[in-house]
């Protein structure tokens, strides 16, 4: 199960972090199809938020398609992003840890490391040709 | 729909000394409602009128619909936590179990017993003998197995640790989850209410200065930065809380309803602290000159 | 709430229930030496030769007796200071009125509960210690036979439970109008010694107007003559009817007037010529003065002038327990009932 947490000084809005936070762990696998999110009660008594923002966070994933309600029950993934990146997640993964290491060894701290990697992302050309 | 807290012309006198005036307020059942506002501001009396602990001077207050402390029944379905949690420092935790399940008709007594094991505390041991968080989360504890249709507290986490703090602001949380229960609860600072509130009220020298739903309230105050100017061209439903100038630049919190759609300023959003800072000053700002009149008239 | 009062209450409770336990002990373990002296005592008074008995029974009430009497006359005041001056103070003074009064439980029924609970224990309290002086000191106020006079009227019989609600009440009030306990118990301790004393001296002489009585001073003993600075004056002394409260007697001519030093230098020349101009400190009157003298002078005074006795007779001490109790009783009330106006009306 996802357990969330609050960056107080980021300037996203409390509800803002719980639905990317929920997106960003559909993405990389930790929550799948059939999981289920944590009850409004269980999140409020870890990061002690207002129970509405919780629900707010929930609506919007649900208008989006990402999860269901079940009344009673509780809030349960139905959908997720493609599915069969998963594979390819991992040897990716890899393949950024030996970059990483790589980085490190050519004397750049994790600042230059972060920027050259924002900036690539960044500036790098958006298609790909199949 | 019913109304928590309905206050009209509310005031307080004592002696000479308005601790709290002109206050007309309808907050919405609901909510968790933060009451900001600096130290002497009349967050307590507010409170305790709410609570009827104090008798008002002048106006009316009905709380849930009926006046504070008019029946059994009525204090009964409020469930107050005061100022630092006020506990009787020789009877023992089971004790006051045993107060409230005595003194409170819908007295939840799994709710209490379940929540003192969460908390991990021996049930005989003396409340004198208990940590400042400890105090905090049995107050809590007393005012909500009452079964209260609203909660009040007063400066709840002021004197808690930051650990603390937390702790009792997430039980808080998941006591509003689970019950139907509308909440006030009052503080200086308002880091402490941002996350947990949806409706702020903000008193600052003795009275109300703005309340309503948070999320209404930032999207309907601006800060505006622009060079420097007067401030004529504004939409007519907008209100200036906050001005500032440069030499070359003039910075404004402004309410208002319309969109600010003057391309001259650049509108930047606000959050709830630059909101309630900027009400306090304005507050802080009207009793100087008030101050300086009355000097100047002796 | 009269669980909780009584929960809050409890501690307070046994510290003074356990000190008249103990009393009660003490009592228990000499009560029945004392009984059967006074048995004896009533046995030898057929034989003749009591002096014994007597001196054992003085001896035994000097050993306890005061202590016993000051405790059941001390009592109700440490009932106020300990139990009524905090009752309403020290909530207030430690904030927990807050947490009280926002239970579900209206304020007025808090007070009056809180009133009612700990006031009947005061009376308990008050009633009990009396009704153990009483019946253990019975034999010794048999024959001391002052208790009208005596403190033996304020620490005995139904009296100390009219104390013990007033001083309670007293406390009460005096904590709820200072709102912090140490004041409030000195307050209480301050009134309750200024409405006891004067009560005790001035009012229950009066509280029913007294019997008069004309003596013979034949029948006075005691009968002499005191040096002033202005001469001699005659002196006659008190007249103890057993269990009465006497609090004036005055020597009256047949004509009015009193034994003035005109009247002596008008009728006992002889024996006022005896009498040595200086005699120095300590000497008695009578010293030099011929008995015949002093006789004939005597004879003369009773001739013409007679006692006058005001007293309340042995037959009155229970009416007078009964008023006085009510008095303080209805004070309890009076100051019960502004206690409760004040918490519900004035704390706000």
């Amino acid at each position: 199960m996802i357990e969330f947490r609050l960056n107080g000084n980021s300037g996203v809005s409390p509800y803002q972090q719980i639905v990317q936070q929920v997106k960003s762990a559909l993405r990389l696998g930790r929550l799948r199809i059939g999981d289920q999110l944590p009850t409004v009660k269980e999140v409020v008594g870890k990061i002690a938020i207002n129970p509405n923002t919780v629900l707010k966070a929930y609506r919007e994933l649900e208008h989006e398609g990402l999860v269901a309600a079940r009344p009673g029950i509780g809030t349960f993934v139905v959908n997720s992003f493609d599915e069969t990146t998963y594979a390819a997640q991992r040897t990716l993964r890899r393949s950024l840890e030996v970059w990483l290491e790589k980085a490190r060894r050519a004397g750049l701290d994790d600042e230059s490391i972060e920027a050259l990697f924002v900036d690539t992302f960044l500036f790098a050309p958006k298609e790909v040709v199949r | 729909m019913t109304s928590a807290l309905l206050a009209v012309d509310l005031g307080k006198r004592y002696g000479r000394k308005w601790a709290l005036s002109g206050c007309t307020l309808d907050i919405p059942t609901g909510h968790v409602v933060g009451l900001v506002g600096p130290n002497g501001a009349g967050k307590t009396t507010l409170l305790h009128l709410a609570v009827g602990l104090l008798s008002p001077s002048s106006g009316s207050l009905m709380v849930l619909d009926e006046a504070p402390a008019s029946s059994a029944e009525q204090l009964g379905r409020i469930g107050f936590v005061a100022q630092d949690t006020p506990v009787f420092e020789n009877l023992s935790i089971a004790t006051h179990l045993q107060m409230g399940a005595a003194l409170n008709p819908k007295w939840d007594e799994q709710l209490a017993q379940q929540r003192i094991l969460e908390l991990g505390l021996d049930p005989n041991q003396r409340a004198g003998r208990l940590s400042g968080g400890q105090r905090a989360q049995l107050a809590l504890t007393l005012a909500i197995a009452k079964r209260p249709s609203l909660l009040l507290l007063d400066e709840p986490v002021a004197s808690l640790d930051p650990l603390a703090r937390r702790e009792f602001l997430a039980t808080l949380m998941e006591v509003v989850a689970e019950h139907e229960v509308s909440v006030i609860l009052s503080s200086h600072l308002v880091a402490d209410l941002e996350r947990v509130c949806d409706y702020v009220v903000v008193l600052a020298s003795a009275r109300v200065q703005v309340n309503g739903e948070i999320e209404n309230l930032l999207s309907t105050h601006h800060r505006l930065v622009g060079s420097r100017r007067n401030l004529d061209n504004l939409p007519e439903s907008a209100h200036v809380i906050e001005v500032s100038h440069t030499d070359r630049q003039t910075t404004a919190i402004v309410s208002s309803a319309d969109p600010i759609l003057d391309p001259s300023w650049s509108v930047e959003e606000m959050t709830l602290e630059d909101l309630v800072l900027a009400y306090m000053g304005q507050a802080e700002e009207q009793r100087r000159v008030l101050l300086r009149s009355n000097g100047g008239a002796k | 709430m009269t669980w909780f009062a009584w929960r809050q209450f409890r501690s307070q409770a046994l510290v003074v229930f356990g000190l008249l336990v103990a009393v009660a002990v003490v009592f228990l373990i000499t009560g029945p030496h004392f009984a059967s002296l006074f048995h004896d005592l009533k046995t030898c008074r057929a034989k003749g030769d009591c002096e014994s008995i007597t001196s054992s029974l003085t001896s035994g009430q000097d050993t306890y007796f005061p202590f016993a009497q000051a405790f059941s006359l001390l009592l109700p005041a440490l009932l106020g200071l300990f139990w009524g001056a905090p009752l309403v103070a020290r909530e207030l003074e430690s904030g927990t009125y807050r947490l009280a009064w926002t239970q579900g439980v209206t304020r007025k029924r808090w007070i009056s509960t809180k009133l009612a609970v700990v006031g009947a224990a005061s009376m308990l309290a008050g009633g009990l210690m009396s009704w153990m002086l009483t019946w253990w000191a019975s034999p010794i106020d048999t024959v001391n036979a002052d208790r009208f006079s005596s403190l033996v009227f304020d620490t005995s019989y139904i009296a100390p439970i009219g104390y013990a609600a007033f001083a309670f009440a007293l406390g009460v009030t005096a904590g709820v109008l200072w709102r912090r306990t140490l004041p409030a118990m000195a307050t209480t301790l301050a009134f309750y010694v200024a409405v006891r004393v004067p009560f005790f001296h001035f009012i229950r002489p009066h509280l029913l107007t007294p019997v008069r009585q004309i003596r013979s001073l034949k029948n006075v003993g005691n009968i002499g003559f005191e040096r002033t600075p202005n001469g001699l004056s005659f002196i006659a002394g008190d007249t103890n009817l057993p269990n009465s409260l006497n609090f004036s007697s005055s020597v009256v001519g047949d004509h009015g007037g009193e034994v003035t030093r005109q009247w002596l230098r008008d009728h006992c020349r002889s024996m006022l010529q005896q009498v040595p101009p200086n005699p120095g400190k300590g000497v008695k009157v009578t010293t030099g003065i011929r008995p015949e003298a002093f006789t004939e002078c005597v004879d003369k005074i009773t001739a013409a002038f007679h006692q006058v006795l005001l007293y309340q007779p042995a037959n009155r001490f229970w009416t007078f327990q009964w008023i006085e109790t009510a008095i303080f009783l209805v004070l309890a009330v009076l100051l019960g009932g502004l206690s409760y106006w004040w918490v519900r009306r004035r704390i706000a």
